[in-house]
């Protein structure tokens, strides 16, 4: 089951294809669209 | 996924991929501006918090928007067909966060008229289906005009008008007549070719 609305979301770092970590918890202080896709060339 | 300006967003695009695959798919994309992240190693570990890996061993279909406290306020698991729109995610971030809630939309950029005569086949880079249609278009020596539906302002509100709300790659425009996917009997039968 997907996490439901109102749960703290988990935080994560992980790497991205810019060459950068992104860490969930230093975008606070902005809104975040967190996308999850099946795999690469399908469509986001 | 692009357009959020004015809304205090950010876009993070997420699967189990390597990090060398998503920047091969990136590349193949053209213009993705924000991170494609990668739950490759331990695998899918942060779809599994999420509570999104399936058995297979990738990631449902999913959208998550969290607030500037870190809180989930929009969750939604669905089909490729039923993707929600970005329309419907703007009005979801405004109801959420007041404080972009009267913010003006951002102008849409000013539409550029789509081609039309001959045969126009609206595509992206990388759809197996176009690269197929391309080759088939090639060996009848078939000119045509290629519209890139990620690269082109109103060519996927166009494909969505012609496939019933769907982002069906690739559609015709022959001369008027629309042929929605690579519908080999309705090609032909259009174009005029035996094979």
């Amino acid at each position: 089951m997907a996490l439901t609305i109102g749960t703290p979301a988990p935080d994560f770092t992980l790497p991205s294809q810019l060459g950068h970590e992104v860490t969930l918890s230093s975008l606070r202080g902005k809104n975040v669209v967190l996308a999850f896709f099946p795999l690469a060339w399908t469509p986001i | 996924m692009a357009s959020f300006a004015g809304l205090d967003t950010q876009v993070l695009g997420i699967s189990v991929d390597s990090v060398p695959c998503l920047t091969a798919w990136a590349k193949d994309l053209g213009g993705i501006t924000y991170p494609l992240l990668s739950d490759f190693w331990p695998h899918g570990a942060v779809a599994q918090r999420y509570g999104v890996l399936k058995d297979e061993g990738m990631s449902e279909r999913a959208l998550f928007v969290i607030d500037k406290q870190g809180v989930i306020r929009y969750v939604d698991v669905h089909d490729i067909d039923l993707q929600p729109s970005n329309d419907e995610l703007r009005r979801a971030i405004r109801e959420i966060d007041p404080a972009v809630r009267d913010r003006p939309e951002p102008e849409e950029p000013e539409p550029v008229p789509l081609p039309h005569g001959g045969i126009v086949m609206y595509c992206t880079k990388w759809c197996p289906d176009c690269k197929d249609a391309r080759a088939w278009l090639a060996k009848h020596n078939l000119p045509y005009t290629e519209v890139d539906i990620i690269a082109t302002p109103g060519a996927v509100k166009q494909v969505e008008a012609w496939a019933n709300g769907n982002r069906t790659t690739p559609c015709f425009d022959i001369d008027g007549t629309i042929v929605v996917d690579f519908d080999l009997p309705r090609l032909r039968q259009v174009l005029h070719v035996e094979d």
